[in-house]
C-alpha cells in the first residue's frame, strides 16, 4: 500500500506464477506415479486372496492420486493459479502497458495534418516531432520485457541469434555479427588515470544507512559535472576497516576523455579489463586501501558491470582485495560471474522495463535464487528510457523493500551491517582514460 | 518383504515427497516475494495449498497402511491355504495307506 493506492508489482505475480507452475508440475508428476501403483500387477493378482482388501487398497491409492481432492487435482488447481497469474501479467504487459496515449497523439496529429500544416507548417512539424519522440521514448520500456525472445527471433546476425537462443554471453553485435571485443578494443587499451576530486559530497563522513542510500551516493556522483568514483573507508565497532567503492554509470554516449562513456560501457560488457577497472584499482591504491581488505562494490549501469568485472577478476578479487558484496542496479550482468572460489555475493536489481538491463540478452533468474547471486526484478515503466534507467528510480524501489519479508534479502542486509555504521572517511576521485600529465 | 509391502513402502515415500514438495513450495514462495503487500496477498493461498499438501501426504500414508493391511491379509490367507493344502495332502497319503492296509487284510482273509 502506498498512500491511498495499492502498488502492484507484476513481477511479483510473475514470480508467484512460476512458483505455482513448478509446484503444479511436481504434484501432477507425483499423482501420476501414485496412480501407476494402483494399477500394479501385485495388487490385482493378489485380489483373489482378499478381494475386499484389494478394492480398499485400490480405492485408497486412487483417491490420493486422482480423486477430487487428490494430487492430480491439487496440481491442476495450482496450474490454474499459475495460468491466471500469467494471463494477468501478460495482459498488463501487452495491453495495459501499451503506449496508447502516445500512439493516439501521433494518430491525431496525422489525421489533422492536412489542416494544421496549411495553417502553420513549422509548428505542425515541431508538434509532430514531439509526438513521435514521445512514442519513440515509450516503446523501449514497452518492448523491454520481451527483449530476449525478440532478439533471439529477429536480430540480423545468426551468430548473435544462436548465442541468445542458447542463453550464453553474446560474442558478436546483433546487426553485423562482428566480434564485440574488436569493436571495443580501443576502450580496453586505456591505462586509466585518477586524481583526488574537488567535489566533497555531504555524505563524506557518514556511513550509508541502507543499500538504497548506497545507490543515492551513486546518483549523487552521477549528477556531478565530471566523471567520478568514490572510496569510503568505514571503521566499525570491531576496529576493522572496510571499504565501500561507489561506481557511477555511463555519462556520455559520445566518446570522451573518461571511461564513463558508451565505448567504455560496451568494453566493460564485452570484456573484464577496461579503462574503468584500471581507474578503480588506481583509486584503491591512492586511497591506501590495504592489500586483502574487504570491500563492497556498488554501481549503477556501467558501474555495476565494472563492479562485476572486478569481482570476476582473480587478480583483483582474492588478490588486491576481497570483494564481499557487489550491489548492481540497472546493469546487464546476468552473464557475468565472480572469480571462482571467492565468497563474493552479488545483489542485482533490475527493472524489466529498463532496456539497459537486457543488453546482455540473458534473462535473469526469477526462481531458484541464492544469496550468492540474488536478482530482484521489478516492473516500473516511466515511458522514457532515461527515466526508467535512472539510478534514483532504483534507490526508490529499494526503499520500498525496507520491510521486505524476503529471507534472502534479509541475509544480504545482515551481511552488510558492518558497512552501515562506524567512522567514515571518503575520497572522491576524478577518473580519466589517460593518466594525468 | 512381499511385493505388496514394497508398494506400501513406495506410498510412504511418495507421502514424504509430497510433504517435502509442500515445504519447497512455502520456501520458494517466500523467496519469490519481495514486497510485504504481495506477501500479504499471497499468504492465505500459500497456507491453504500447504495444508492441502500435508492432508494429501497424510492420505498417502493412510493408503500405505491400507496396502500394508491388505498385504498382511494376503499373507495370512496364503498361509491358511497352504495349511489346508498340507492337510489335504496328509489326508490323501493317510487314506492311501489305510486303503493299502485294508487291501492287504482282504488278501490275507482270501488266502484263509
Amino acid at each position: 500500500m502506498s498512500g491511498s493506492h495499492i502498488v502492484v508489482d507484476y513481477e511479483e505475480l510473475q514470480r508467484m506464477s512460476a512458483v505455482w507452475a513448478e509446484a503444479a508440475h511436481t504434484m501432477a508428476r507425483l499423482g501420476l506415479g501414485v496412480a501407476e501403483l494402483a494399477a500394479s500387477h501385485e495388487l490385482v493378482v493378489n485380489a483373489v486372496f482378499d478381494p475386499v482388501g484389494a478394492s480398499r487398497a485400490e480405492a485408497a491409492i486412487l483417491a490420493a492420486a486422482v480423486g477430487p481432492a487428490g494430487l492430480v487435482a491439487l496440481g491442476a488447481r495450482m496450474a490454474t493459479d499459475s495460468l491466471l497469474l500469467t494471463a494477468l501479467v501478460e495482459k498488463e504487459r501487452l495491453v495495459d502497458n501499451f503506449p496508447l496515449r502516445q500512439l493516439m497523439d501521433v494518430e491525431k496529429w496525422c489525421a489533422m495534418l492536412p489542416v494544421t500544416f496549411a495553417i502553420d507548417p513549422r509548428r505542425t512539424m515541431v508538434d509532430g516531432g514531439r509526438r513521435f519522440a514521445a512514442l519513440g521514448d515509450a516503446l523501449p520500456g514497452y518492448l523491454s520485457p520481451f527483449a530476449e525472445p525478440l532478439l533471439a527471433a529477429f536480430a540480423p546476425s545468426p551468430v548473435f541469434r544462436r548465442d541468445v537462443a542458447l542463453g550464453r554471453p553474446v560474442s558478436v553485435d546483433p546487426v553485423l555479427g562482428l566480434p564485440m571485443r574488436s569493436l571495443v578494443a580501443s576502450s580496453d587499451a586505456h591505462p586509466g588515470g585518477v586524481s583526488i576530486s574537488r567535489y566533497s559530497p555531504d555524505w563524506t563522513d557518514k556511513p550509508p544507512a541502507s543499500m538504497a542510500e548506497m545507490l543515492d551516493r551513486v546518483a549523487d556522483l552521477e549528477n556531478f559535472d565530471g566523471a567520478l568514483i568514490a572510496v569510503q573507508r568505514i571503521v566499525g565497532s570491531d576496529g576493522v576497516a572496510r571499504f565501500l567503492v561507489v561506481l557511477p554509470g555511463l555519462r556520455h554516449f559520445a566518446p570522451s576523455r573518461d571511461p564513463q562513456d558508451l565505448l567504455g560501457a560496451a568494453a566493460a560488457e564485452a570484456g573484464t579489463a577496461t579503462g574503468y577497472t584500471r581507474c578503480v584499482r588506481l583509486a584503491l591504491d591512492a586511497a591506501r586501501v590495504p592489500s586483502g581488505a574487504e570491500v563492497v562494490l556498488t554501481g549503477h549501469s556501467q558501474g555495476g558491470i565494472v563492479a562485476m568485472d572486478l569481482a570476476g577478476d582473480p587478480s583483483f578479487n582474492g588478490g588486491r582485495v576481497r570483494v564481499a558484496q557487489v550491489i548492481a542496479a540497472g546493469s546487464p550482468i546476468s552473464s557475468k560471474a565472480v572469480a571462482p572460489g571467492t565468497p563474493t555475493r552479488v545483489f542485482n536489481v533490475e527493472s524489466v522495463n529498463d532496456i539497459v538491463t537486457h543488453l546482455d540478452v540473458v534473462e535473469s533468474p526469477t526462481a531458484h535464487q541464492s544469496v550468492e547471486k540474488l536478482t530482484y526484478r521489478f516492473a516500473i515503466d516511466e515511458h522514457d528510457p532515461g527515466r526508467t534507467h535512472d539510478v534514483s528510480l532504483y534507490s526508490r524501489q529499494l526503499r520500498r523493500l525496507a520491510d521486505s519479508p524476503n529471507p534472502l534479502l534479509s541475509r544480504v542486509n545482515a551481511d552488510l551491517q558492518p558497512y552501515l555504521s562506524g567512522s567514515v572517511t571518503t575520497t572522491v576521485f576524478d577518473v580519466r582514460d589517460e593518466p594525468a600529465p | 518383504m512381499s511385493d505388496l509391502d514394497a508398494i506400501a513402502q513406495e506410498l510412504d515415500q511418495r507421502a514424504m515427497q509430497v510433504a517435502s514438495a509442500s515445504a519447497q513450495l512455502v520456501r520458494a514462495a517466500a523467496e519469490a516475494l519481495w514486497t510485504s503487500t504481495a506477501a500479504d496477498a499471497f499468504r492465505a493461498r500459500i497456507d491453504r495449498r500447504d495444508v492441502e499438501c500435508l492432508r494429501l501426504a497424510a492420505e498417502l500414508r493412510r493408503a500405505a497402511r491400507t496396502v500394508s493391511h491388505y498385504s498382511d491379509e494376503v499373507i495370512a490367507e496364503k498361509a491358511r491355504l497352504r495349511r489346508l493344502e498340507r492337510d489335504a495332502e496328509h489326508l490323501v497319503v493317510q487314506t492311501a495307506g489305510d486303503a493299502a492296509k485294508v487291501a492287504h487284510m482282504v488278501a490275507s482273509w482270501a488266502r484263509l
